[in-house]
């Protein structure tokens, strides 16, 4: 123990590990629902996250995303204060799609299987992440197969951040 | 309890090509921007088609089992930091949500390999996917 922990605390100050209890990290958080009754997701398309600048890089470090399964949001609300009628995904179809996560000049920082980020598939954790460089409208998932993922469907991610401090 | 914060990602897999053979290596296809020396390796996360069923970087379906791999990652050195991890213990839904760290490594991608203990269940040209954690340094 005493030859791992430096490494830890290594880890901990680079912001590559955190202490977690199945907890979410962040001063903030902030549902994202997002239904596919206006426009399908197809095969191999981007899916673009509609602009969020309270999102973006220059504001806030994003800590965690998560995608909340049909068993834990059983509808999603395009509109705010609307009647949810969409159905949310299941955990199966998950595994035919990614996130990414790209920068202000389209790098791409992360690419993500959307399982990935399902603390439901994972133990109830949800996935650490440390993004400062995220541009939130050139953020898109992406599936490899549209089986269950339909008009009547659509998503929902939890994501927790904490604001830059500027100036610092 | 400890866990892993991504702070960037790199998809990569090794194909299980033609029929599938105990005890053969099966490299690593080559992602160059991984063998750069400011980047260092901290952390890694293995997949069945349970939580990926497609690989995004060839296509190719990705192995329906874990029970029968094992994991063996080299260095810059050709050192074999980690030698024949069972691909099971690398998955995070086995490890309470859990991701597997490493102490900061290079690694050298095309020396690093997966080898079979068990062909029940592998089909060829399956591939064996992970997601390699690293930051720069």
């Amino acid at each position: 123990m005493q030859l791992i922990t430096p490494i830890l605390e290594d880890y901990r100050l680079k912001h590559r590990l955190r202490t977690v209890g199945g907890s979410y990290d962040g001063d903030k958080s902030k549902v994202i629902q997002q239904g596919f009754d206006q426009k399908v997701p197809s095969v191999g398309l981007p899916y673009y996250f509609k602009n969020d600048l309270s999102l973006d890089c220059d504001k806030v470090i994003i800590t965690s995303v998560d995608i909340l399964i049909n068993t834990q949001v059983e509808k999603v609300d395009t509109q705010a204060g609307g009647n949810p009628t969409l159905d949310n995904l299941a955990l199966d179809t998950l595994k035919r799609g990614y996130v990414v996560f790209q920068d202000d000049q389209q790098k791409i920082i992360n690419l993500l299987p959307m399982y990935s980020l399902a603390s439901a598939g994972n133990g109830f954790k949800p996935t650490n992440l440390w993004l400062d460089k995220q541009i939130w409208s050139n953020c898109y998932f992406i599936f490899d197969s549209i089986t269950n993922v339909n008009s009547t469907k659509g998503m929902v991610f939890r994501i927790t951040y904490f604001d830059k401090l500027i100036g610092v | 309890m400890d866990n892993l914060i991504i702070k960037r990602s790199q998809i990569i897999e090794a194909q299980i090509t033609g029929t599938p053979t105990v005890g053969k290596r099966y490299f690593f296809t080559d992602i160059p921007q991984l063998a750069r020396l400011n980047i260092i390796i901290y952390g890694i996360e293995a997949f069945t088609s349970t939580q990926l069923a497609v690989s995004p970087q060839s296509g190719n379906a990705v192995v329906s089992t874990s029970t029968g791999i094992a994991l063996t990652l080299r260095d810059q050195n050709k050192l074999e930091f980690a030698y024949q991890i069972p691909y099971y213990t690398l998955i995070r839904a086995n490890n309470s949500g859990l991701v597997v760290l490493f102490t900061p490594k290079t690694i050298n991608l095309t020396d690093c390999f997966v080898q079979l203990t068990s062909t029940t269940g592998i089909t060829a040209n399956d591939v064996a996917c992970f997601n390699l954690y690293y930051d720069f340094v």
